[in-house]
């Protein structure tokens, strides 16, 4: 048979249909849990605003996500989580917390420089770049406002 | 003899097979025709790298020590430049070739072989291959511990081991004929969607073989193929039907080795040790025991490249088929 005219059947046979029910699905799971996880955080707001001021609590709720979100990491819990809260384990900081120490695992036995410190950043390195040069930009737009 | 893409083979037997795997193939169906397990993923080595190169290094001196005259070994897995392959074989004093051919390695390495015996220059040929979950999911997906959750049509690697030693010596499997596949693409971009894209060449390896041998569809017992998936193998046997065939007794390795109710592992297992696993573990067993007389065994391979898939190139397969008889 000639290949040539079995392309045009492979590429019909292989066509993929996006699953909208499965994706209506993920959001409301991502909503669902995303707000679970922003609970917690002003949960841990309002422990440290006994202590502290509002905006020092607000870093400390950060910083504490950021721990529980490497600490899930190491002991091999957060990828479970993933599987059921969907971006729910992405968008929030612990998921920046994540992808740096999950990349950080994978290279570990490469060396310290080499291995941990070349790519730390390699998945969480794209918000870094997209938060700096957005950061420039706003700053720019809103100098000229104020102008 | 050769016949387009498909060559017959004269006095090829397969003599000796050994299968290593891990945990999470001895929890699947065909845990019982495995020859050794390992429990830890590590395989009590410092890295996931090292682990699988010792899998390797085992299986194929567990298979030297059944055969002293080995005079050739040829191995591939999915690593970069080969590593778990190279690495294996260092100092063990024998011929080595290593090849790639991602989740068909094994069948290319079995054909590559056959045709060094039939040449009569060679006697006795290990053939061999490896995968490990964790290295290929570094290496062609995101970390390991990374909680983006995995994509419905994803498979999983399979973690092992497993080898053969193909002889001129007679036994009871005797290889057949092979068809020797062709790089396909069908500009399909998903590196999740592995089925998809390896459907297109085990459909075309198929009909090549059984045009280029003149065999009818009933010829063989059962025509297994290497890691289409669930998603794969349901568009193998649609096209197959489309294209005027029809296949009696289809089954696909990565739905074998793995029960995808129970086992978290999506669309079934992939891999080149999942095809491995399941042709010496499993279907030579039954080969033996006289379930199956004839089978064709399709490996299927998505030839996968990170930097081109990135640059929106499209990601070709291929598909090499060889038929098995008793």
């Amino acid at each position: 048979m000639i290949y040539i005219n079995n392309l045009k059947f492979y590429k019909k046979l292989t066509i993929k249909k996006h699953d909208h029910k499965e994706s209506i699905k993920n959001i409301l799971l991502s909503f669902i849990f995303g707000g679970i996880v922003s609970l917690i955080g002003e949960i841990f707001i309002n422990i440290f605003n006994i202590y502290f001021d509002l905006k020092t609590s607000q870093i400390l709720m950060s910083f504490t996500i950021i721990i529980i979100g490497v600490i899930m990491t190491g002991f091999g819990v957060y990828d479970k989580f993933g599987k059921i809260a969907y971006s729910a384990a992405i968008i929030p900081i612990s998921g920046f917390a994540n992808s740096t120490s999950s990349s950080a695992m994978d290279h570990k036995k490469e060396g310290f420089f080499l291995g941990i410190c070349a790519n730390l950043l390699k998945l969480s390195g794209i918000v870094i770049s997209i938060a700096a040069v957005f950061g420039v930009l706003l700053g720019i737009i809103k100098y000229l406002i104020n102008l | 003899m050769r016949k387009n893409n498909s060559i017959t083979f004269d006095n090829i037997f397969i003599k000796d097979t050994f299968t290593i795997a891990s945990k999470k193939e001895s929890e699947g169906p065909i845990f019982s025709y495995f020859d050794e397990i390992i429990e830890d993923n590590y395989n009590n080595e410092e890295s996931f790298e090292m682990a699988e190169v010792e899998l390797l290094k085992k299986c194929i001196n567990k298979l030297i020590n059944k055969n002293k005259k080995i005079d050739l070994i040829i191995s591939g897995d999915l690593n970069e430049s080969n590593m778990s392959s190279n690495y294996a074989n260092i100092n063990n004093d024998i011929p080595f070739i290593g090849i790639y051919g991602a989740c068909s390695t094994i069948i290319e390495a079995i054909i590559i072989g056959s045709c060094f015996i039939q040449s009569k220059n060679f006697d006795n040929i290990i053939c061999a291959t490896s995968s490990h979950n964790s290295n290929t999911e570094k290496l062609f997906r995101y970390p390991i511990e990374y909680g983006l959750p995995k994509n419905k049509n994803q498979t999983y690697t399979a973690t092992g081991a497993a080898g053969c030693i193909i002889s001129n010596e007679i036994s009871s499997i005797k290889v057949c004929c092979a068809t020797i596949g062709k790089v396909l693409d069908v500009d399909l971009k998903d590196p999740n969607d592995f089925g998809r894209i390896m459907v297109s060449s085990a459909i075309e390896t198929y009909i090549n073989h059984m045009e280029n041998l003149n065999l009818s569809d009933n010829y063989y017992d059962l025509v297994i193929t290497g890691d289409l998936s669930k998603v794969g193998s349901e568009l193998f046997i649609k096209g197959i039907n489309e294209l005027g065939h029809n296949i009696k007794n289809y089954n696909d390795c990565g739905l074998i080795i793995y029960d995808r109710d129970i086992q978290d592992v999506n669309m079934g297992g992939s891999g080149c040790a999942t095809i491995a696993l399941v042709m010496f573990g499993y279907i030579i067993k039954l080969m033996k025991e006289n379930q199956y007389k004839k089978v064709l065994i399709i490996g299927t391979g998505a030839l996968i490249n990170k930097v081109l898939t990135l640059q929106n190139k499209g990601i070709p397969s291929i598909s090499y088929a060889i038929g098995i008889e008793i």
